[in-house]
């Protein structure tokens, strides 16, 4: 296989799981709005993409499976099936095979050995509508067939028309017949026509000369926009006429002189503006184009609402698909960049030091002004590239709801709000597995069965939402149920049995403090453990993905209420905002966001608490860190500090005041300063040698046996081309506090 | 002229034109012959063998007196239809079961 094939398959497995996404999603938002043709349309051209591109690429099992999804699909358009949940679950079930069969092929398996037997016979088992009850959904806008869209040939547009306040057609002589006729003479393909009679009343009260059909034509025609209006030129001027072509329409009602668009043009055919190789593969169709704009454009497109190819809107062309990799590769060409920036800010300093007023150093100063103003926008435009919605990671969870509610009986409202705000892709994905972690204890412990929640007083529907938005440089990610509330008895109780606390502690324990116990690993209250939670192992996952991005998670609940889960996301990793210290003549980067201040302690501030040194700040007392212990350095700078206390104390009952006041000046020498940083809403001091200045830097992984120390996030490179180790503050506090649990 | 429409045994019995410039009269013959009928529930039906044409008026009457029947427990059948009317029902999109054949 030549390179280019390869590419090319991978651009289709890439496309087609952008493609199983939307019909996910339109399968979801119509279970809840069956009657929804957009939907429907949608969810047909995507299948259709789907069936047309598998058989391009030679995959003909799967091809051959979505053609009776296509086929149940076709029915339901055509109103002949009743969009029922089995038929949906029906739906569910076979695009999850598909799913299991695309991944398979992608791992060169053999598709043959998928049975799909089960799968089939559910598909076609459905029982079709006809007759009356067809005509009544008819009449209700339940359905309007639009033409197959595998029978559109490359020329052809679909058009599709509604005649509604026809009333006066019969006293104006427009004959309705006539219409058909003009309309299915100019048609090259398949022609529909559904005739609303549900308006017609009793014979007694028919006014006999009033027109009481509506009418809904689709068909496709090689003839122009301007052809098929000009049919409609007088019922346009009686009537309420939308003639629609492929995003193009004309809306006429009242007066003809109302009907014309100012301008009409008419599109070339859909097919040839397919955005990607497998939608270009599987075309001529209908919508091709506006499906594979939304797939190009990330997270953009609710379902049903796929935006026109044609006149107006984004167009397909506007967008690039790019490998996530080529988008890393230009992030780290950025840093590099900010690296070398901030080489030439030392040298334009140092420079600034030996020649002062030297016109090589005011112009060397210029120009690293220039770098600098210039990389930072570059790295802002290449930050922004990588930003994507979280609603693309947030749709999936519509599907998670549906079934893990489907599966314990329970009904819930899952509400999406702020699925536009954006975060870093690698963000983005980093919190995907804590989202539905969150979603899945939501359902199964906070909202309470349908029963349950009407004996409370409750409405039966319990209400999940899960809500983005932005908090000052972060994003704040919530989930929040309106359940039971965490059961803080419980958790106090179950802490106690697995031997975390004694019972004495666990009295004393405030709110925060019990909430704390549910992100123990193996902690876990449910009654008994079911395959959706109840293992003890999801909010540990949850805690430590969301500490891996850098995030923070806080709890709060109301017993009877519901619970909220909020999470603390930066907007991006990869380059920050950083403060250098010195430890032990080593340096580190701290990053900005969680600094609050820096003070310096003095040994009177110093406190030891439990065994835990802390510092009195305004009078709040904040633990301290020894952050050479933490990272193994050489002995402590609090031992220092230490000693020195011990020293003056032990020298104060045996030398004079003045002695004392001497020794005082003495320990004053022994100052460090302290960053105040704050993890998870508690604030630690950690205890450094030097504080040297702000730099932005980018974060590079590490290699080797650093990358297993959890308390390095990464390291950097600076200007002086030095390594510097970048500090996880929150890795930090948690191992400092391990430690000390162990010594315990 | 004989009649565009006879009623007799339950039975509405077309011929000819049937179009919008006798929708009127067709009207008030269907409204007499139905009561004129003592007992309304139950089926009735029409025989379009002899019809030359229909328009959209005229299947839009028929549909209301369909609808007139149905709300007395009844239905409006076809007995005899004629391929004019096939057609227009066929054209329209209206299922050919909306006049179901009976006799």
């Amino acid at each position: 296989m030549s390179y280019n094939e390869e590419q090319m398959q991978e651009i289709f497995f890439q496309e087609m799981r952008e493609v199983f996404e939307h019909i996910d999603s339109c399968i979801l938002v119509l279970e809840k709005t069956p009657g929804d043709l957009e939907i429907i349309k949608n969810l047909f051209r995507e299948v259709h993409t789907l069936k047309g591109s598998s058989g391009v690429f030679g995959l003909r099992e799967i091809a051959d499976l979505t053609h009776h999804a296509e086929d149940l699909l076709d029915r339901m358009r055509e109103g002949k099936l009743d969009p029922t949940e089995e038929v949906f679950s029906a739906l569910l079930r076979c695009f999850d095979r598909l799913k299991e069969m695309m991944s398979g092929a992608q791992k060169k398996q053999n598709l043959a050995s998928f049975d799909n037997a089960d799968i089939v016979r559910q598909l076609c088992d459905f029982k079709e509508i006809t007759g009356e009850q067809l005509q009544q959904k008819v009449a209700a806008g339940e359905v309007a067939p639009t033409p197959s869209a595998e029978n559109i040939k490359p020329g052809e547009c679909p058009y599709h028309i509604s005649i509604t306040g026809a009333d006066q057609f019969f006293l104006t002589g427009i004959d309705p017949i006539t219409l058909v006729l003009n309309c299915r003479d100019i048609s090259t393909g398949t022609f529909s026509l559904f005739t609303n009679i549900s308006r017609i009343p009793l014979i007694t009260e028919l006014e006999a000369e009033r027109c009481y059909f509506e009418f809904t034509f689709n068909f496709v025609s090689m003839a122009e926009f301007k052809t098929v209006q000009d049919i409609f030129e007088f019922a346009i001027g009686s009537s309420n006429v939308k003639i629609e072509m492929d995003g193009v329409s004309a809306v006429g009602a009242g007066k003809a002189s109302e009907a014309k668009p100012a301008v009409v043009q008419a599109p070339a055919p859909a097919a040839a503006k397919a955005a990607t190789p497998a939608a270009a593969a599987a075309a001529p169709k209908v919508g091709a184009a506006p499906a594979a704009a939304a797939a190009a454009k990330p997270g953009a497109v609710a379902p049903g609402k796929a935006e026109p190819a044609h006149g107006g809107g984004s167009d397909a062309n506007d967008f690039v698909r790019l490998k996530k990799e080529k988008l890393d590769q230009l992030m780290n060409l950025v840093g590099e960049l900010i690296t070398v920036k901030n080489l030439f800010v030392h040298l334009s300093n140092k420079l600034e030091e030996v020649l002062p007023e030297n016109e090589i150093t005011k112009g060397f100063k210029e120009g690293t002004g220039h770098v600098t103003r210039l990389s930072a926008r570059l790295q802002e435009s290449v930050m922004n590239a990588r930003m994507v919605p979280v609603g693309s990671v947030f749709t999936k969870y519509t599907r998670l709801v549906r079934d893990v509610a489907k599966k314990l009986n329970k009904k819930i409202n899952f509400v999406i709000e702020g699925e536009d705000t954006e975060l870093d892709k690698t963000v983005s994905e980093a919190i995907s597995d804590p989202i539905m972690h969150l979603i899945r204890n939501s359902i199964d412990h906070g909202i309470e069965t349908p029963e349950v929640r009407k004996e409370r007083g409750k409405s039966e529907t319990g209400t999940l939402l899960l809500k983005a938005g932005y908090e000052g440089n972060n994003v704040k990610l919530v989930v929040r149920d309106d359940g039971n509330g965490i059961d803080l008895d419980r958790v106090k109780n179950k802490a106690v049995t697995l031997g975390i606390i004694t019972q004495e502690q666990a009295d004393m324990l405030a709110k925060k403090d019990i909430i704390e116990f549910i992100f123990h690993s193996g902690f876990s209250t449910a009654a008994e453990i079911t395959d959706v939670s109840g293992r003890g192992v999801g909010m540990d996952v949850v805690r430590n993905n969301i500490r891996k991005s850098s995030g923070s998670i806080f709890v709060d609940t109301n017993p009877g209420q519901g619970t909220e889960f909020k999470i603390i996301l930066p907007l991006s990793l990869a380059v920050i905002e950083a403060l250098l210290i010195g430890v032990d003549g080593e340096t580190y980067a701290l990053p900005q966001e969680v600094i609050t201040e820096t003070v310096r302690a003095e040994k009177k501030d110093v406190v030891n608490l439990n065994n835990q040194p802390s510092i009195n700040l305004r009078g709040e007392v904040i633990p301290l860190l020894r952050l050479n212990e933490v990272v193994n350095l050489r002995p402590s700078i609090l031992d220092d500090f230490i000693h020195a206390e011990k020293k003056r104390m032990s020298q104060a009952g045996e030398e004079s005041e003045d002695a004392e006041n001497n020794l005082q000046e003495q320990d004053d020498g022994l100052t460090n300063p302290v960053v105040i940083v704050q993890i998870d809403g508690l604030k630690v001091g950690i205890l450094v040698d030097v504080l040297y200045w702000q730099e932005q830097i980018m974060i590079k992984p590490l290699g080797g046996f650093l990358a297993n120390i959890p308390v390095f996030t990464g390291a950097c490179i600076m200007g002086n081309g030095s390594v510097v180790l970048v500090l996880e503050p929150k890795e930090l506090y948690y191992a400092a506090c391990h430690d000390d649990a162990k010594a315990a | 002229m004989s009649s565009l429409v006879a009623y007799a045994n339950r039975t509405f019995t077309f011929t000819g034109k049937l179009t919008i410039y006798k929708v009127s009269e067709l009207k008030n013959k269907i409204i007499e012959g139905y009561n004129s009928e003592a007992t309304k529930s139950g089926d009735f039906f029409i025989d379009m063998s002899a019809v030359e044409a229909v328009d959209a008026a005229v299947l839009q009457l028929l549909v209301a007196l369909k609808n007139t029947i149905k709300g007395s427990q009844g239905n409006l059948k076809i007995k005899s239809s004629a391929q004019t009317f096939d057609s227009l029902l066929d054209l329209f999109g209206i299922p050919a079961d909306t006049f179901p054949k009976g006799k």
